[in-house]
């Protein structure tokens, strides 16, 4: 991971990219105990081209493709892992990059998502795995109840949450 | 160690820490991936479910059991459902036992005590329906 880590840091620092934040399982074995996972979700904020709207993953993947970057379906293999950039779709995703927390990885600086803003994505993106990984945060106390409470009303999602608290109400009142 | 005490430990471990195990389980996955075991585990269970579609399923009342646990096949759902797929139970046969919620295989037996059909049943592997968890 250091070696993916540098790489993407040093595509930042060439100004290929923008400012990024790790998001899924990676992002989420932050806060939580280690789950296994393939790949690594890369969510990245993107220089607008001149001229044009449309923001592209291009130069990601020429970037890294001419310095031995191996293209594996939607995803691009750096130091031994698979990886995926994705463009904040909605504000939430924007917020995520923008209020993303930093740490290290073997000395190698890096930015994770906060644990509510990845609750609040997994909340929008509602698959089972990412119902059982908000109950982890949960169940691990690792969210701010209060932060989050304002994430979910600012982004639309209060109502959705509500509805997984009546289901999951459980696992929520432990 | 309890497993909330296990996770709670793990949680603790630095970024760094968390990553090196994540790159272990990562290549663990490779590496079964790799050896084929994963589509022998696949291919075994497909096996197991075709062989559970093709059992027939049966009916019966899970409370309604012998002294020595045997469902007793002589509800008239159960009847309905044999006569329906043309079933003539024989020792050994084995059935999809099962009733509004539950089901499970099944062996019949013929019970020589009661004089009627019974099913041993696998109450290993007695699931909840779809829709009834």
């Amino acid at each position: 991971m250091k070696a993916t880590l540098e790489a993407i840091n040093q595509m930042q620092t060439d100004g290929v990219m923008g400012n990024y934040a790790i998001g899924g399982a990676v992002g989420a074995t932050f806060y939580l105990q280690p789950s296994a996972t393939l790949d690594v979700d890369i969510f990245v904020t993107l220089p607008t081209s001149s001229g044009g709207l449309l923001l592209s993953l291009a130069p990601i993947y020429d970037y890294l493709k001419a310095r031995g970057g191996e293209v594996q379906d939607e995803y691009i293999v750096i130091g031994g892992w698979p990886v995926q950039f994705l463009p904040p779709s909605d504000e939430l995703e924007r917020e995520a990059v923008a209020e993303s927390v930093t740490t290290t990885v073997e000395g190698v600086r890096t930015w994770v998502m906060s644990a509510e803003h990845l609750v609040a994505i997994a909340l929008r993106t509602g698959r089972p795995k990412d119902y059982n990984r908000i109950l982890q945060f949960i169940e691990q106390d690792a969210v701010d109840r209060g932060k989050l409470q304002d994430i979910l009303d600012r982004h639309g999602l209060a109502s959705r949450w509500k509805q997984f608290e009546h289901k999951y109400s459980e696992g929520l009142d432990e | 160690m309890s497993k909330p005490k296990m996770r709670a430990q793990q949680a603790g471990l630095s970024f760094t820490e968390k990553i090196k195990i994540l790159e272990k389980l990562r290549d663990r996955d490779r590496a079964i991936t790799a050896s084929g075991l994963r589509g022998k585990a696949e291919r075994s269970a497909n096996e197991k479910a075709l062989k559970l579609e093709q059992l027939p399923k049966v009916f019966v009342d899970f409370n309604n059991s012998d002294r020595q646990g045997r469902v007793r096949l002589n509800c008239a759902g159960t009847m309905e459902d044999l006569n329906r797929s043309g079933i003539v139970l024989q020792e050994g046969t084995e059935i999809l036992l099962c009733c509004v919620e539950l089901e499970t295989e099944g062996i019949a037996t013929y019970s020589t005590e009661e004089g009627l059909w019974v099913a041993k049943v696998n109450w290993d592997r007695i699931r909840s329906l779809p829709g009834n968890e």
